[in-house]
């Protein structure tokens, strides 16, 4: 337990997420607003003992409409990176451990997902799906998931020669024991790290799908949403785009501290680095 | 002569390297037209130099690797073409112990996971007796079984190496290939684990393929030792034939190179063989060792010499007589 606290960002990182979980959690029980309640002699207040975060363009309280959004915006992420790691790795270890046809196929398949700009192809998907939070967390996964897929393939192919594998076939275990008992634990490692770092991408990802108009519909309040409102006042109450922005930004940089954290106190050989920073497309 | 269990029949294994784009397929003989048979009871040394293919006529005779050409036979039956759920009951009889102590087991299973795995898998045992036969598996190679909720990491280089004895005694096979079992150890645990296995053959009857470099490791345990070089056998003796009158020239190169640990003799010459082992790629013609043999006429680079028995149960392929 020392060394995890010696992690200068695993700690930080592991604060900021837990404060972001709380608030999303608990914050609109503590404000005493509803998120829709408007007060409009309270237009584009600062923060204050009123309003801790100031309020909007009707007045309504920014604290508890951060909260929502938050909920909305850990709930996207979460279950968009966790689809995209259970269909990736499914993939990639299959993938890696078959070889030949199978193999050649997927793979091909994910470079056709690779070969789209990641943003253009959800704007896409949520185009022909429709907007809403369902569609929203599919669209994600449907981008994420190549990434999972390509490091699992990679590491089963190093653990599919191993000993122990071998031993494995020896015995006279089938293939769905070696790849689901023997080599499955070895490659949950790396892939705990990535998805950590995948739920900061996966936040900015869906804010800006929000932005854009193309996210959850208002009057949900994403922070994605409230920050492209905000932009029409910008000259003359920039803190309404600032509240949504420094949310959206603590909170990925809570998650990739977390992640870069998590990654060097798991993986001190540095597997997932070396995958990740590899060039994308 | 007692019954024999395992058995290859000219098997060759040829692997392909190289792509279409760096100068076409080429193919690599790792193993060529090798008759190698394994009786009850009995250990056989299989030794040569690194990358002769000893251990691939391990994991071809265990059905790890498919045979190129040539048959593999258990218990006097044929079973070069069997495969799936056919092929994994069939590993009951066969089992393999690595060289590398730290790479055959799995860093996520606890030892007693690792040892269960074998009665889960054929179900030999009923669930209610597995944690026994684990506990009496563990006692029989000398591990404390109150250490089966250990990792394998949390363990040395010998006692790894007495769990992957264990678990290849687990189905209680009729063979075990010991693929190098001892090389990656330090010298005293070596004696340990090799007076271990002759412990083991001599309780249970179980036959063991030895595949070792060390000569001296070999002499100790081995019944029988074949001598393999460049993908083929070349001398199939016993053991005392074989280490007191070795036939072949690159047999008695082999022994005059072990080191003797006497210092009367540290002047002796060792006579050392000159130049490489040719590519398996592209193995010379002829006999595959004319080009180091000091003693190669010139039939040796017109006519292989095939395996012939020279009477002694001691085979040797040789154009000197």
């Amino acid at each position: 337990m020392k060394s995890l606290f010696g992690n200068l960002s695993l700690t930080i990182g592991g604060t900021i997420v837990l404060a972001v979980i709380l608030f999303a959690l608990f914050g609109t029980l503590v404000s005493g607003y509803e998120p829709e309640q408007m007060n409009m002699k309270d237009r584009f207040s600062l923060p204050s003992s009123d309003h801790w975060l100031g309020t909007d363009n009707f007045g309504r309280d920014l604290w508890t409409r951060m909260a929502v959004g938050a909920r909305v915006s850990l709930t996207v992420a979460l279950c968009s990176v966790a689809i995209a790691v259970v269909v990736g790795t499914a993939v990639g270890i299959v993938s890696g451990y078959l070889g030949g046809a199978f193999d050649l196929v997927t793979m091909r398949i994910v470079d056709v997902f690779l070969g789209f700009p990641p943003i253009v192809l959800a704007l896409a998907i949520v185009a022909a799906l429709g907007p809403g939070m369902l569609n929203l967390t599919l669209s994600l996964a449907a981008i994420f998931w190549t990434e999972y897929a390509r490091v699992v393939r990679s590491v089963t192919l190093a653990q599919r020669e191993a000993d122990y594998v071998t031993a494995a076939v020896a015995i006279g275990a089938g293939n769905s024991r070696i790849l689901f008992v023997e080599i499955l634990p070895n490659v949950v490692g790396p892939i705990i790290v990535l998805a950590t770092l995948g739920i900061g991408t996966a936040i900015i990802a869906e804010s800006g799908l929000s932005f854009l108009g193309f996210g959850i519909e208002p009057p949900t309040p994403t922070w994605g949403w409230t920050l492209s409102y905000g932009t029409r006042y910008l000259r003359a109450e920039p803190w309404l785009s600032t509240v949504a922005g420094l949310a959206i930004m603590i909170t990925v940089l809570g998650f990739n501290l977390f992640g870069d954290g998590l990654r060097d106190h798991l993986d001190p050989r540095g597997i997932a680095r070396r995958i990740r920073s590899a060039p994308r497309q | 002569m007692s019954e024999t269990v395992l058995e290859g029949i000219g098997l060759s294994k040829h692997f392909f390297v190289g792509s279409p784009f760096s100068g076409g397929k080429r193919r690599v003989r790792a193993v060529e037209s090798v008759d190698i048979a394994i009786r009850r009871g009995e250990t056989v040394g299989l030794v040569g130099e690194s990358g002769c293919g000893k251990s691939t006529i391990g994991r071809l005779l265990l059905r790890l690797l498919d045979p190129t050409e040539g048959r593999i036979r258990l218990l006097n039956e044929d079973v070069t073409g069997v495969s799936g759920a056919a092929l994994r009951q069939l590993r009951q009889h066969m089992q393999i112990v690595f060289q590398d102590p730290f790479a055959s087991l799995n860093p996520r299973h606890r030892v007693g996971d690792i040892l269960s795995a074998p009665f889960r898998i054929h179900g030999t045992a009923p669930p209610s007796e597995i944690s026994f036969r684990v506990a009496d598996l563990m006692g029989r190679v000398g591990l404390d079984p109150a250490a089966r909720h250990k990792f394998p990491h949390e363990f040395s280089g010998g006692q790894r190496q007495r769990i992957g004895i264990a678990r290849a005694l687990a189905l209680e096979p009729d063979v075990i290939v010991c693929d190098e079992p001892v090389s990656a150890l330090d010298v005293s645990v070596q004696a340990q684990i090799v007076n271990l296995l002759r412990d083991l053959t001599e309780q249970t009857g179980i036959a063991l393929l030895f595949i070792s470099h060390d000569l001296a490791v070999v002499e100790n345990i081995c019944d029988r030792v074949a001598v393999m070089y460049l993908g083929r056998i070349v001398e199939f003796a016993d053991r005392d034939q074989l280490f007191d009158a070795p036939y072949h020239p690159y047999t008695k190169a082999l022994l005059q190179a072990v080191p003797r640990p006497d210092p009367n003799q540290r002047n002796r010459d060792y006579s050392r063989l000159e130049g490489e082992v040719p590519s398996p790629i592209n193995p010379p013609a002829g006999c595959a060792f004319h080009t180091r043999c000091p003693v190669a006429m010139g039939r040796c680079k017109a006519e292989r010499p095939l395996l012939s028995d020279r009477g002694e149960s001691r085979m040797v392929a040789c154009h000197l007589n």
